[in-house]
């Protein structure tokens, strides 16, 4: 403009979809994955037939609604008092927290649907005095202290390319309720288009459909059909696809150019599967108004419909995110809402009878210093719960795994949960090796700097 | 750069001293705010200082530049095409632009770079008319929800039609606000949204009075708007020595949480509050000793460390694609220029040779709203802001509100970008604006480009070839829209659908000619502007289907 002339809260606490799950530009270099190094078997992958839903928690969960076992050492070495805090700290059976989660957490210890692994601890980031969020979360995106590597399910995807699992007819093999994240992060080797992420949201919102019933783009002859241009009977002009072909044509490749690609396609599932209804799941019914919780039944609906897609990332937008430095009630409702969640997660599976198939995994960047701070939250950790439910038809689910004990190191705030000795324990880098393993890869540890799979669950 | 008022200075002096004061500063013996002459003498704001922290500095020189300014030269002996692209590049960069024939005329002085350069320091915005306008509720609508606040700081961009040292302070700002360093981060529950206008228009106040990107830093990393972010001594410390920083070892946390230790967000409001009960014991930090917040922080920007770390994350923001080696290479080239403003960063990389011939990047919405806006003479409803502050948090572009920034500023993934590009498609370039509601904001029908974007003045309009008056308006749309020529195949395209007739005898078709002949001059007129805005609109939606109108282009 020329001189002389002339509440917010909703969607509280979002999880950090934009921010940490964006954290590598996909342009990054890395390194080749070598398939020649690979050792898979079609058998075990077509056994399994396995279907994943990856839960990332953004921002770093505390242990503690899954691990109350040092809770009373934990209470005496405080900065700040627990109970005056909480008001509330009550173990269950298998000392979960009873109200953050933990009534749920036992229901699926004790249908047989959960396994909980309290000492997925990393003593190479400990040796290197590493809890940073980027450098964390990226790491186990990547199942791999090597920058240069690729994603988790960008290596998935090329090895089961490579082996004829999937191929240019495959219809949305990995699915992302996220946005883009590292788990997709690509190698030198770029992926190929049908191998790349699409992205979906809850409410199954259907951007990649176009306003285009507009009179000028059709033909006169065309026209001269009747109702050619009708909302909901009439067609779309030929001059569409003519102007995408050459558009295309013109495009270099790359992210867009994938994008217009998968448009139309991705537009017509969008309008197929937002037919599909949730079987009735009596008590276990869906929480109401979550987000979280839609995205979750969307993602279980999707694996349901098209058998294609292999895997689907998913953070906890709805809940919220996990980086509770102060006023860490919040955690407790937030790990509540998400077991809950998970409970009607397995009921509904169970309901559609893919539980054999269909497997959850739940982690983070890292876990959490156990020290109730002056802000009445926690810092960063070095020791997460990883959870994993479902898949029967290949894992074995064990209920606890793991044991811990809390290291007081004297230093105001630092106080931390650590393996117990002799206990098993693994690091972060086994939960990506566990998914390949699952998917036929027969040694994964190549793939993720020597750390193999999570071998309580296969034996 | 026009005159600092040096009183305001002064003012911000005392600012700052009750600030520092409030949050618990030293009582140790180093000297306070000093400056070696006392106040009034704008000679000597400059020299301004606290504990060794120097508030205001100039903005450097291009001739300072270290990392290679294109130059005029350089640039007048590129092609036209390339031009037009490495021009429109450096304009939708700052969220500008100018249509064609402007645009050419610019680049015609031979003087185009330095000018837009020079034309930054100059002040021509008459700020008052124009916060004024852009509260308007006639104008623009405001609403309760939706973070009317940042609405605003998009509607000014919306605004501004000179660019000048106002829009570049706006434009500073705004790009700060969207990095890990200062984001307001709305989505956060201990954040609101008065916060985005508290960080913002810090950033911009102080910039305008000449404020060092270290004395920034400091008084943003000492704010309540930085502790609703990160809140816990811990915290706080941990993030602001990763984010402007990048050191990453942990153990340094407890030693900043040490010197934090008596700074707290309370619950109550979420009110920073800073007792007295600071620490007193020494701590080994930033090649110094620290003992309590006000230490920490004034330390930390006052380290080299600091220099580099804001700079990469500058470089990482708008070098998206280039590997990280590059990356290091082009923040080390830019610390050797020794920056000591946002300004000196951000002008050296956006007028840079590595910028504008040697980097591709997708575009952001931003980049591409406000520039085609200003290219077609966009005219708008009332609501329009809303509209694209909700679709940028459609397309995960939302401004200012994650907690860590956009650490990828323009997301591809095949639902944000879906995103994106309906937005472009169906609110901006389908639209056209109906001239008879020129006044009327609240009405879809003055939602559009205006009439004057495809005035005949613009191509070649001529009845007697309309085969070649057709091609013209298409490569003028093209252009104007992605600064280059239409392919044959591309001419082929429109031809083969708004021409009919045998070849080398073609008239335009019913629907597409520009040239229909009415008795009634007016009639005329009216009718073959509507059949001119048919071809268009058909011509900028083959434009909305192609990567180029999203991406940053190299020049090679």
């Amino acid at each position: 403009m020329r001189k002389n002339t002339i509440k917010r809260r909703e969607f509280i606490k979002l999880s950090l979809v934009a921010g940490t799950a964006l954290l590598m530009p996909s342009f990054s270099s890395a390194k080749d994955l070598d398939l020649s190094e690979i050792t898979f078997s079609s058998a075990v992958n077509s056994t399994n037939n396995a279907q994943t839903i990856m839960i990332f928690m953004y921002g770093g969960a505390s242990q503690l609604g899954g691990n109350l076992t040092n809770i009373d050492e934990i209470k005496s070495a405080s900065q700040s008092n627990y109970d005056n805090y909480f008001r509330g700290i009550t173990k269950t059976a298998n000392n979960c927290w009873q109200e953050a989660g933990g009534i749920h957490m036992e229901k699926l210890l004790a249908d047989g649907d959960m396994t909980l692994f309290r000492s997925c601890y990393s003593k190479i980031r400990e040796a290197e005095n590493n809890k940073a969020h980027g450098e964390c979360t990226v790491q186990n995106q990547k199942g791999s202290f090597d920058q240069n590597s690729a994603g988790i399910l960008a290596n998935l995807a090329q090895v089961l390319e490579a082996n004829g699992v999937v191929n240019e007819n495959t219809r949305m093999p990995f699915v992302t309720l996220e946005g883009d994240s590292t788990f997709f992060t690509e190698g030198r080797k770029p992926l190929n288009s049908f191998l790349k992420p699409v992205g979906l949201d809850e409410n199954l919102d259907n951007p990649y459909s176009r306003n285009s019933r507009d009179w000028r783009y059709y033909t006169e002859s065309e026209r001269k059909i009747e109702n050619y241009n009708h909302i909901t009977t009439g067609f779309d002009a030929e001059f569409h696809k003519t102007m995408d072909t050459l558009a295309q044509q013109t495009n270099k490749g790359g992210k867009i150019k994938d994008a217009f690609s998968k448009r139309a396609s991705l537009g017509a599932f969008i309008n197929d599967i937002s037919t599909s209804k949730t079987p009735e799941l009596g008590a276990d019914a869906y929480p109401e108004s979550n987000r979280f919780a839609g995205k979750i039944e969307t993602a279980i609906k999707v694996l349901v419909k098209n058998p294609d897609t292999k895997v689907i990332t998913i953070g906890t937008g709805g809940l919220g995110g996990w980086d509770d430095h102060d006023q860490a009630r919040s955690y407790v409702e937030r790990t509540e809402s998400l077991f809950r969640t998970l409970v009607s997660a397995m009921a509904h599976i169970k309901a559609v009878g893919k539980e054999q198939n269909i497997n959850i995994m739940v982690f983070g960047e890292f876990g959490r210093n156990v020290n109730l701070n002056s802000a009445l939250g926690w810092d960063h950790g070095n020791l997460q719960n990883f959870y994993v439910l479902g898949g029967k038809g290949y894992f074995n689910h064990k209920g606890i795994v793991g044991e811990t004990v809390l290291e007081n190191t004297g230093q105001i705030n630092r106080l931390y949960l650590k393996p117990k000795s002799g206990t098993y324990q693994f690091e972060p880098h086994s939960i990506a090796a566990t998914l390949y393993k699952i998917y036929g890869i027969e040694n994964p540890q190549i793939l993720t700097g020597g750390h193999g799979e999570i071998t309580k669950l296969f034996s | 750069m026009f005159k600092p008022h040096p009183v305001l200075k002064f003012i911000s002096l005392i600012f700052l001293s009750l600030l520092l004061n409030n949050c618990g500063t030293s009582t140790d013996n180093t000297s306070h705010a000093s400056s070696k002459q006392n106040g009034g003498d704008s000679s000597s704001v400059y020299d301004v200082a606290y504990k060794g922290l120097t508030f205001y500095h100039k903005n450097l020189p291009s001739s300072k530049y270290t990392l290679n300014p294109l130059s005029d030269a350089k640039f007048n002996a590129l092609s036209q095409t390339h031009k037009r692209q490495v021009a429109d590049k450096l304009l939708s960069t700052l969220f500008f632009g100018y249509p064609l024939k402007v645009l050419e005329e610019k680049i015609a002085t031979g003087n185009f770079i330095s000018s837009t350069l020079n034309a930054l320091s100059e002040d021509r915005t008459d700020e008052a008319v124009l916060e004024e306008h852009i509260l308007d509720e006639n104008i623009y609508s405001r609403n309760t929800y939706n973070e009317q606040v940042a609405v605003d700081i998009l509607s000014r961009f919306y605004t501004m039609t000179e660019l000048d040292s106002y829009y570049i302070n706006n434009w500073s700002a705004y790009i700060l606000t969207q990095t890990i360093m200062f984001s307001p981060a709305y989505e956060l529950e201990s954040s609101h949204t008065p916060n985005i206008a508290r960080v913002y228009n810090r950033l911009v106040t102080m910039l305008k009075e000449e404020s060092g990107m270290r004395y920034t830093t400091y008084v943003h990393m000492m704010s309540e708007d930085n502790w609703r972010r990160f809140r816990s001594p811990e915290d706080n410390g941990r993030e602001m020595l990763e984010i402007f920083t990048f050191d990453m070892d942990d153990s340094h946390v407890p030693l900043a949480g040490k010197a934090l230790k008596n700074w707290k967000l309370d619950r109550d409001h979420d009110t920073l509050v800073v007792s007295l009960n600071q620490n007193r014991e020494p701590i080994n930090l930033f090649g110094t000793t620290i003992k309590n917040g006000d230490d920490f922080y004034r330390e930390m920007v006052k380290s080299n460390v600091f220099t580099f770390g804001v700079t990469k994350r500058l470089v990482d923001f708008f070098f998206p694609t280039k590997g990280a080696a590059k990356k290091t290479e082009i923040a080390n080239t830019i610390v050797s220029s020794k920056p000591e403003t946002w300004q000196d960063i951000l002008l050296q990389i956006v007028f840079s040779e590595e910028y504008l011939l040697r980097s591709t990047s997708p575009k952001s919405a931003e980049a591409l709203f406000f520039s085609t806006a200003k290219k077609v003479n966009f005219k708008h409803r009332n609501n329009l802001m809303h509209t694209f502050k909700s679709s940028l948090e459609k397309m995960h572009q939302a401004s200012m509100k994650y907690k860590l920034g956009k650490r990828n500023r323009v997301p591809l993934d095949t639902l944000s970008f879906a995103n994106y590009h309906k937005f472009m498609r169906e609110d901006v370039l389908l639209r056209s604006s109906d001239p008879m509601y020129k006044n009327q904001y609240d009405t879809w029908q003055r939602q559009g480009w205006d009439k004057s974007f495809i005035s005949n003045e613009n191509f070649i309009f001529d009845g007697k070839d309309v085969v070649a008056s057709l091609d013209s308006l298409v490569q003028y749309l093209f252009h104007t829209m992605i600064s280059r020529d239409a392919t044959t195949s591309e001419l082929a395209l429109f031809r083969t659908h708004m021409l009919k007739g045998e070849s080398g005898n073609q008239i335009l078709s019913y629907t597409f000619n520009m040239f229909r002949a009415d008795d009634d001059p007016e009639t005329q007129n009216k009718k073959r502007e509507v059949l001119k805005r048919n071809i268009t609109i058909i011509v900028l939606d083959y434009i909305s289907r192609l990567s180029e109108t999203y991406t940053h282009k190299e020049v090679k």
